[in-house]
């Protein structure tokens, strides 16, 4: 019957929601018309003359991936200004996250070649080689269908028609792009105006991210859309609550670098998979940025630093003590998903995790089926299961409501996972006196300090030598550099 | 900056005296809920606020919608102007609501005075009163978003406040006192211990368990401390979001409470409240209670059934009463991907049903169920397809409700089921138009149906094609129904 029904259920008019079959040249014609009618619709000439184009997005932000608990979402305010420079390719990023005068500050710049951290309160600027044209501005660009279309127009661009579309009752043409540097853009042209409604960056599950054009709107010329939000994975991630545009807008000064900033020190790359021997039967090991301690406890190994990936990092692990021992116990720190990234895969090793109970949700939903309960460990009652060479504390701080971090006497580390860290070559982060309180009432004996963002053992000496120094410019973390739009 | 100063010092200056006044008065609350209470009196004013006569309040929000969207990786954004204003001296409240969102326009207002409440649409221009209301009970919603409001709740329950201790809150001491409020289950609030400010409140809901008020960015006008940022979460999703808020002290309440003169009262509504089944040509029930329904189609040797919403078994199983047969339920038609329409499918698969749906719907189904179903449980639409040997056709339309929705036709009765697009349980009267009436009516024009009649799974009046064409005849938005000064 099954099958009588499927061949009932043959197409009985044209389907209105798939890619209609059309030659290459028909396709490959109705990308430049579309193209040409979406250039038209935002501007023509002056969508053509545009060169620079500053672009502000007064939007919330939803911490989907790293909110306080694992209750409520983090909602935050957030004020970005991006200009672009594209036929130099250049972009200037200053970020004001939260509301003043709670706010911190970013500065993000790429100069076409080179990118660069501003920090306005230490007056220092760092060279990142790893940031690009695409990415220099943390997807802000997104948030503005007239950025994404320039960005398509660049020349040499591959532009491809995927066909007609329904979406929301209207009809939409569907066109993939990929502007040199980006992944594969898929854009939905509203068929009637010509305007740009929707952007879908290709990904698939927790990763999608889709952007949602709105309101379009007309300044000096040029169309953009006054609303606009993005989603990551079916959620809210951005909705804007104001959207400006400006052209040129003091481009001479914006694409110049501050003068008499002092040069950052080096950053580290950890480009390869590492492994450093910390003491007898204690590594760590890590890559980019995802870094775990793992500890010989005798006929098994215990692990901490729960970012994907973490099953090369026990292998790496494996291979340089030449020890194959299972890993029976993984602590785990906290409930941002980024830090749950290798659950799955521990999961498939057999390991059982070592947590807060108020986490272990969080951790099953990063896993495919059922886990038993008895994979759970509250780590208020590991005890003597870690053979003392593995101790676990509790923090509750602004990070996250709980914090688990280990102690490893052999070596007098303490893993914390995002606390405190450093992925500079030489020196150490300024501040951490909230962090040096919290290692005080923790009680170890602390010598060395590692975390999941670096490959870098910061010594205990570091964080004493940075909390006894002056606070300086410390005292300006609600810093708000009086040139920024935002702060005026 | 000298304002505020001065402000924050007459806030202090009048919390000092309101503690002289209210510890002067009997104790009836221990003393630490005393001691809470006189703090949360201060920071919000003390004398000012303890003797507010009356508030307007006016807040811009978002309401996200989640599982409510046009697409399962989009959600769905309403923006909502809420002015409301508290008499607290006389004891009368009004709560106008002027809303956006793809539905169209809606311009609402409650006002109670004199111990009715009275229910005003002013988009469809009736009113309707309701005398089984208080004070306390209207407009509890918006009473609960803002933190100086509940204050007020708070200081009105005073007697059954309970203290529940301390315990830390965004990394600062907080203090919890729970206490009861009309027509709610009881508020717990968080109060920072050194500010005396709400930072959170929780109140528990048995369907969705707790619910999240976080109150963020505190200020002072007149003398009365509010948060000028909240957010409301269900289930751990942002549900609504202040974007600006402004209050008024004490302000003129010339007019506020009068009602239209010229308003009709609305339709009655059908008497619902009972199951019952009706038999719609020779083998089809349309069956329901309250705002579910769904159709059945006897096919044979089995059912085909649509409309999803939960309590599905117990219509199928009124439907087999009715007809006299006890016929497996075969093909479940999910008309779209929303969450209450997909409330049944649980149902659904237990009766063994295969899930006619989308392939963009697929997932979402599946997330009904503890396992997933394996693929032959699913029969992917694509453009249309019918069932019943002809006797059921299924088209995928799009409409700004739900970009793919499946229309189900029956072609022998000439009729529609379709869910959330045309319907009403009035018993007389026709529904106010709105954007998905007029986006059915375009899509259904596209047809080659020959429909006369639309089953809907809400309403339990069967409205016809011709009275769609009535409503939507001319259908333009009206961005501000009435010309009311909320939205003018």
């Amino acid at each position: 019957m099954r099958i009588v029904c499927a061949l009932i259920l043959m197409l009985m008019f044209a389907p209105h929601s798939t890619v209609e079959a059309r030659s290459a040249e028909d396709m490959a014609q109705s990308a430049e018309d579309i193209l040409k009618r979406a250039h038209t619709a935002y501007g023509a000439q002056a969508f053509k003359n545009l060169d620079i184009l500053s672009f502000r997005a007064q939007y919330i932000g939803f911490n989907a991936w790293q909110n306080h608990t694992t209750q409520t979402m983090d909602a935050n305010r957030f004020d970005a200004v991006l200009t672009i420079d594209f036929p130099n390719r250049r972009k200037d990023f200053r970020w004001l996250r939260g509301e003043k005068p709670n706010h911190s500050i970013r500065h993000w710049h790429y100069d076409g070649n080179m990118g660069y951290s501003i920090d306005h309160v230490e007056k220092t600027l760092a060279r990142d080689a790893s940031m690009s044209f695409a990415s220099v501005d943390r997807r802000i660009a997104f948030l503005s269908d007239l950025a994404v279309l320039k960005l398509v127009a660049a020349p040499n661009t591959p532009v491809t028609y995927k066909g007609r579309q329904e979406w929301r009752g209207l009809a939409f043409d569907v066109m993939e792009a990929q502007p040199a540097g980006f992944q594969p853009l898929t854009l939905y042209f509203d068929r009637q105006t010509s305007l740009l409604h929707r952007l879908d960056l290709g990904a698939t599950g927790t990763n999608q991210r889709v952007y949602n054009y709105s309101s379009h709107a007309k300044s000096g010329g040029l169309t953009y859309a006054a609303n606009s939000y993005a989603t990551r994975g079916g959620d809210a991630e951005m909705i804007s609550t104001s959207i400006s545009i400006g052209t040129g807008m003091e481009s001479g000064e914006v694409f110049s670098l501050p003068g008499g900033y002092a040069t950052a020190p080096e950053t580290l790359s950890f480009r390869e998979m590492q492994v450093q021997r910390l003491a007898e039967g204690v590594f760590l090991a890590g890559q980019d940025w995802g870094f775990s301690v793992f500890v010989n406890a005798g006929d098994f190994y215990i692990g901490v630093g729960g970012y994907h990936d973490v099953s090369k990092r026990f292998e790496a692990v494996v291979q340089n003590s030449g020890k194959a021992m299972p890993l029976r116990y993984h602590l785990v720190t906290h409930h941002h998903r980024d830090h749950l990234g290798g659950m799955q895969e521990l999961h498939d090793l057999g390991t059982q995790f070592i947590v807060h109970p108020d986490h272990i949700a969080s951790i099953r939903a990063q896993i495919d089926g059922q886990v038993p309960d008895n994979r759970f460990i509250d780590y208020q009652t590991i005890g003597e299961k870690l053979n003392d060479v593995f101790r676990v504390g509790y923090v509750s701080n602004a990070h996250a409501e709980h914090n688990l971090v280990a102690y490893v006497p052999e070596a007098k580390l303490l893993f914390t996972a995002d606390m405190y860290l450093s992925r500079q070559k030489e020196g150490y982060p300024a501040g951490g006196e909230d962090f040096y309180k919290t290692v005080r009432e923790l009680g170890f004996d602390v010598e060395a300090l590692a975390a999941a963002h670096s490959g870098r053992v910061l010594n205990f000496s570091d964080l004493e030598t940075a909390v006894s120094m002056p606070s300086g410019s410390r005292g300006l973390e609600n810093y708000c550099p009086s040139d920024w739009v935002q702060c005026r | 900056m000298k304002k505020s100063i001065q402000q924050t010092k007459a806030v202090l200056l009048a919390g000092l005296c309101a503690a002289a006044i209210m510890s002067s008065g009997a104790v009836i609350a221990g003393p630490d809920e005393d001691r809470v209470i006189d703090k949360v009196v201060d920071a919000y004013g003390g004398e000012a606020f303890a003797n507010l006569r009356s508030l307007r309040v006016r807040d811009t929000n978002y309401t996200i919608s989640v599982g409510q969207s046009p697409t399962p990786e989009e959600v769905e954004i309403s923006t909502t102007v809420n002015e409301m204003v508290l008499d607290y001296a006389g004891q009368r409240k009004s709560l106008e609501s002027w809303t956006k969102n793809r539905h169209g326009v809606f311009l609402n207002q409650q006002v109670f005075a004199d111990g009715t409440v009275h229910n005003i649409d002013h988009r469809a221009g009736t009113i309707a009163a309701n005398s089984n209301a208080s004070f306390d009970r209207v407009a509890g919603g918006t009473v609960r978003v803002l933190d100086t409001t509940v204050a007020k709740v708070m200081l009105a329950n005073r007697e059954d406040a309970v203290y529940g201790g301390e315990f830390m809150y965004n990394n600062r001491p907080h203090e919890r006192l729970t206490f009861p409020m009309a027509s709610s289950p009881e508020l717990t609030i968080a109060v920072d211990a050194e500010t005396g400010l709400i930072s959170r409140m929780t109140r528990g809901n048995p369907q969705v368990g707790t619910l999240y008020y976080i109150y963020t960015d505190h200020t002072v006008t007149d003398g009365i401390a509010f948060a000028k940022n909240s957010n409301f979460q269900i289930g751990g999703q942002p549900n609504s979001m202040v974007l600006g808020r402004s209050i008024e002290v004490n302000p003129s309440l010339n007019g506020v409470f009068d009602l239209p003169s010229d308003y009709d009262a609305p339709g009655a509504q059908l008497d619902t409240s009972e199951m019952t089944v009706e038999n719609i040509g020779d083998n089809i029930y349309y069956v329901g209670q309250g705002n579910a329904r769904s159709v059945f189609i006897d096919a044979g040797d089995h059912y085909v059934a649509s409309g999803g919403y939960s309590g599905l078994t117990a219509r199928y199983e009124a439907v087999k009463a009715a007809a006299g047969n006890d016929k497996p339920l075969r093909y479940q038609i999910v008309t779209h991907h929303h969450s209450d329409h997909i409330g049944g499918m649980a149902d659904a698969a237990a009766l063994g049903a295969t899930f006619v749906t989308v392939s963009a719907h697929k997932s979402v189904v599946q997330g009904q169920f503890a396992e997933p179903l394996p693929d032959d449980r699913f029969m992917l639409i694509e453009g249309s397809g019918s069932l019943a040997g002809g006797d059921v056709v299924v088209r995928d339309i799009s409409t700004e409700h739900s970009s793919q929705y499946l229309l189900v036709y029956l072609p022998d009765v000439k009729m529609a089921f379709i869910a959330d697009h045309f319907g009403t349980s009035q018993e007389e009267g026709l529904p106010a138009p709105t954007v998905h009436m007029a986006g059915l009516r375009r899509a259904i024009d596209d047809l080659d149906f020959d429909i006369e009649a639309f089953l809907d799974a809400h309403g339990a009046r069967r409205l016809t094609m011709a009275e769609l064409r009535q409503v939507t005849e001319g259908f333009t938005l009206n961005e501000c129904p009435g010309n009311r000064p909320i939205c003018r």
